[in-house]
């Protein structure tokens, strides 16, 4: 009774907005279970707007959606078994130490202009992708590829011109060494000679190079230097559908890695021609001049409201894509995107905007809501390279001051792990290296170590993070538990999408909210995050010794022993505490009965070719035989 | 008129009864407030709110110990009870919401008071000095006023938010600068009539400088409606903070501000309906009660406008 009388003032004083009140009156399901669309298409939210289109560059969650759906990769891992399994390769060859791969092709693969899609536009995308113009963040992952990581950061190699001189290394090295910063000397895979990489602390790195060039030139005769350029890269299309590929070493991740969208191949001739017509290349993803190889083209796209796909025709299994059109509509705000969904105007609520944890309760009700756990950390970057932020004692105090456990029951609330380690653990058969979830105790004493007990003389701290509901009560809930444990105040800073991602590639922060989305099933992608040379390091912590353990990790052959490895490589960045993870997300899913080939998904991509829209579910289904709700709360 | 002052008693007519005594219009202008009933309730309710504000939070800190940031998230949100007294609830973070509506209602408070005082001030001044001095300068003065006119308001102040840190004073501060225009503009109308008065010409034949014209004879004179645009502006200044912060640009958490209270309130409203209820009914208390009072004092103090 005394809810009645609630609910009832509730109605009146909120008006028709509010869905609430006619909860009793609702069946299992979360508003209408019609489809209130042309029946030909299937709506859903996309999420914010997306930073890029191009798959080479895109490295945030609502921009990967369109790479993902646009374009082919070679493998595509699994929802069902996490293995990965045929796309555009069919089959592949693996040498006996790991490192060498050969992928065979399928023959009717084609752009959407019905132009074949050959090995050399894979070679071709690769090196565009590690190529420092380019400007891909993502980029760090391409380094997977023998020398990769030479041409990607403009180092010089160094050969004799005769191919049976000996070449003198050692004595070249100290040479070398004692006219010009040097960061380091690498032996390349597969080509004789040597790359040498010009020092960062060198400002104009560009004219240095110049001068060491000259300097060899002049004083070595016998050797030729040039700055490595793609050739030394060791990818190449062996014919118009074989490709070879050579790995620094025998890196088990190396298929599933596929899977990402960066090594999507992208049409050169496409980006050519959008180049030639308007003089820029990066419009070649727009709708008039796009050419895709995947299920779905961009035809339409409205600033801000929404996106038109298409069904791309050419695509080689275009017969199994069931939706002929897609509608993705840019919506940032939840309760916005809640009112839509629960009148029809959506079929599935996307994977971009949670329901906020205050209606989490609520949802859990409906049977076409469920949650599933996610490869997906919740953490806190820190920029070391502020001056108040580059001590460790007193990243540590701020991260042992968290109560995470309290976060993820009473502010999140959808059965998130709390985590103070930085990859879920369990991964890969991996075991976490100790890490303690919540001690007020030793985080005083960290920060008087850090020399600011209580807080005191402690430089202004400002947490970023992008606009939504349910950042901002993390962020005012960690304001509050370090105000209370340490007796600090920082202070809060909500910026929308585009300009917090802006900011933070930038290093225009101090701490900056951040999840990661396991770009594929094994612990290095997340350690990835925090190796100095990596695009993605947004902490700018640098650490030799975790650097050297990872590199280690990436040549080891023995799996038990390369778990281990990375284990110790872990125990140095809990140690330095760079980033503070927060918890391991779960994701709570919203969609209408009716869509069908939606798939539980770890990584929460959930391919579009899959997805249909059964109408029996809305022609006179029976209430007895709708399927209960797969998650029980 | 040749008879010698000293003979005559001020307070006799020549007929011998005694004089009503004068009123001045600041008295009269009381007079006719007190009659206006709409305009004293509506003052006591200004003046209650205000003493709530500035005390309320103290109290419920001394007797319960409640502070507006002390979060409770075992708590959690729960609707108004009164033991443990909540009487509006608690927000999703376990904080009591009355407490948070009283710290709330002060900044807001303070930012229309401080926001309306620097437009009344920055505006007389500009205003008097523009219209007292007339020819090209009150030409270039107001041309200025008039482009800033033609700036879409908002817009300024949210990029002047933008530009400098986020803080309380820079709020004040954007708010009143941009609000000062149409004081100004009423301050030079009714300086352009009083200067030609006869009182001004006798001040400048007796040698009085500029600035002592200004601020001695023309200012007090221009206070009448002054006030009256002041106490309506200190509503609109109230309800603009509101929407600052609503957008995520004014007070920033955890400091509440009547804006950002109804924006999570908004956010919330479906699950826990008291968080938008009682900022709502509080702020409308207020903006009604200072809007009454506001038209109150204007009908009191121009009563010729109310009977045109």
């Amino acid at each position: 009774m005394p809810i009645k009388v609630r609910t009832s003032i509730h109605c009146l004083l909120m008006g028709s907005f509010l869905f609430a009140c006619t909860n009793s009156q609702e069946g299992p399901y979360f508003g209408k279970t019609v489809p209130q669309h042309p029946a030909d298409e299937l709506w859903i939210n996309g999420g914010g707007s997306p930073q890029y289109m191009d798959p080479s560059l895109i490295h945030d969650s609502v921009s990967s959606q369109f790479g993902r759906n646009q374009f082919v990769r070679l493998v595509e891992v699994s929802t069902q078994t996490g293995k990965p399994i045929p796309d555009l390769a069919t089959h592949w060859e693996v040498s006996n130490d790991l490192s060498e791969y050969t992928f065979h092709l399928r023959s009717d693969a084609k752009w959407s202009d019905g132009k074949a899609l050959t090995a050399q536009d894979i070679e071709w995308t690769w090196k565009r992708v590690l190529n420092p113009a380019t400007g891909s963040m993502s980029g760090a992952l391409a380094t997977a590829f023998a020398n990769a990581s030479a041409f990607s950061h403009r180092a010089i190699y160094v050969h004799t011109r005769n191919p049976h001189e000996a070449f003198d290394r050692e004595g070249f090295e100290k040479t070398l060494q004692s006219k010009f910063k040097i960061e380091k000397f690498e032996e390349p895979i597969n080509l004789s000679g040597l790359f040498v990489y010009v020092s960062d602390s060198v400002e104009d790195k560009q004219k240095y190079r110049a001068d060491l060039l000259a300097y060899i030139a002049a004083k070595m005769p016998h050797l030729s230097a040039k700055v490595a350029d793609s050739s030394v890269v060791q990818v190449r299309a062996l014919d118009t559908h074989t490709l070879w590929v050579k790995l620094i070493g025998p890196l088990p991740y190396f298929l599933s890695m596929l899977d990402y969208h960066v090594f999507a191949p992208v049409p050169q001739h496409a980006i050519e021609a959008a180049k030639k017509k308007t003089g820029r290349e990066e419009l070649w993803v727009r709708p008039e001049h796009i050419v895709v190889s995947g299920p779905y083209k961009l035809t339409e796209e409205k600033f801000k409201q929404y996106r038109y796909f298409e069904k791309n025709p050419y695509y080689y299994d275009a017969e199994f894509v069931k939706t002929p059109k897609i509608k993705v509509l840019v919506l940032e705000d939840y309760n916005t995107s809640l009112n839509i969904y629960r009148t029809g105007g959506m079929d599935w609520a996307g994977s971009n905007v949670s329901v906020p944890a205050h209606f989490v309760d609520e949802i859990k009700k409906y049977r076409d809501y469920s949650l599933s756990p996610q490869l997906v950390m919740y953490y806190f970057y820190l920029n070391v390279s502020k001056p108040e932020l580059s001590n460790k004692h007193l990243r540590k105090a701020l991260s042992l001051a968290i109560d995470r456990k309290t976060m993820v029951e009473k502010v999140t609330r959808a059965g998130q792990i709390p985590s103070a380690n930085l990859i879920p653990c369990g991964l890969a058969g991996y075991t976490c290296a100790p890490a303690t979830l919540f001690d007020p105790e030793q985080a005083r004493k960290e920060l008087a170590q850090a020399g600011y007990k209580k807080g005191d003389k402690l430089p202004p701290i400002e947490i970023k993070y992008n606009t939504a509901e349910s950042h901002r009560k993390i962020a005012e809930a960690l304001q509050q538990m370090w105000k209370k444990h340490l007796g600090i105040d920082v202070s809060l800073h909500n910026l929308e999408w585009r300009v917090f991602l802006h900011d933070r590639t930038e290093g225009n922060f101090q701490l900056a909210r951040g999840g990661w989305i396991g770009d594929y099933p094994d612990p290095q992608n997340f350690f990835q995050l925090l190796l100095s040379d990596s695009s993605t390091n947004i902490t700018r912590w640098k650490n030799k010794q975790f650097d050297e353990l990872m590199k280690l990790s990436d040549r080891e052959l023995d799996p038990s022993h390369r778990l281990e490895l990375m284990r110790q490589a872990e125990i140095i960045a809990l140690d330095e505490s760079p980033i503070i993870p927060i918890y391991v997300y779960t994701k709570g899913t919203l969609k209408k009965p009716y869509l069908m080939g939606h798939y539980e998904d770890i990584q929460d991509y959930h391919e579009w070719k899959y997805m249909w829209i059964d109408d029996r579910w809305y022609n006179e289904v029976p209430e007895s035989s709708l399927p209960q709700k797969p998650y029980k709360s | 008129m040749a008879t010698p002052a000293q003979n005559i008693d001020l307070n006799k007519t020549p007929s011998g009864s005694t004089l009503l005594e004068g009123t001045s219009l600041w008295k009269d202008a009381w007079q006719r407030l007190r009659k206006n009933k709409a305009a004293v309730v509506c003052g006591f309710i200004v003046l209650f709110l205000i003493i709530a504000c500035a005390i309320g939070p103290q109290l419920l800190d001394w007797i319960f110990g409640y502070t507006f940031e002390a979060q409770d998230l075992e708590y959690g949100a729960k609707g108004p009870t009164l033991a443990p007294f909540h009487p509006f609830g608690t927000d999703f973070f376990g904080r009591d919401l009355l407490t948070r509506v009283l710290v709330g209602g002060r900044i807001s408070l303070k930012v229309g008071l401080i926001a309306a005082s620097v437009a009344a001030i920055v505006g007389t001044i500009y205003g008097a000095v523009s219209g007292f001095f007339g020819g090209k300068i009150d030409d270039g003065m107001m041309r200025f006023v008039d482009v800033l006119y033609a700036l879409p308001y908002m817009f300024l102040v949210i990029i002047l938010v933008t530009i400098f840190e986020k803080s309380e004073s820079l709020l004040f501060v954007a708010l009143g600068l941009v609000g000062w225009l149409t004081t100004a503009r009423i301050v030079r109308g009714q300086v352009l009539s009083l200067k030609e008065q006869d009182f001004i010409q006798a001040a400048r034949s007796i040698g009085a400088r500029s600035h002592s014209i200004i601020f001695r004879h023309l200012i007090p004179n221009t206070l009448g409606p002054v006030i009256v645009y002041f106490t309506l502006t200190v509503p609109t200044m109230i309800l603009q903070e509101a929407f600052l912060s609503f957008l995520g640009l004014g007070i920033q958490p955890p400091n509440p501000s009547l804006g950002t209270l109804m924006n999570d309130g908004a956010n919330q409203m479906l699950v826990y309906w008291w968080t938008i209820v009682f900022p709502g009914i509080f702020m409308s208390l207020l903006l009604f009660s200072l809007n009454f009072l506001g038209d109150g004092v204007r009908d009191a103090l121009d009563p010729k406008m109310r009977k045109g």
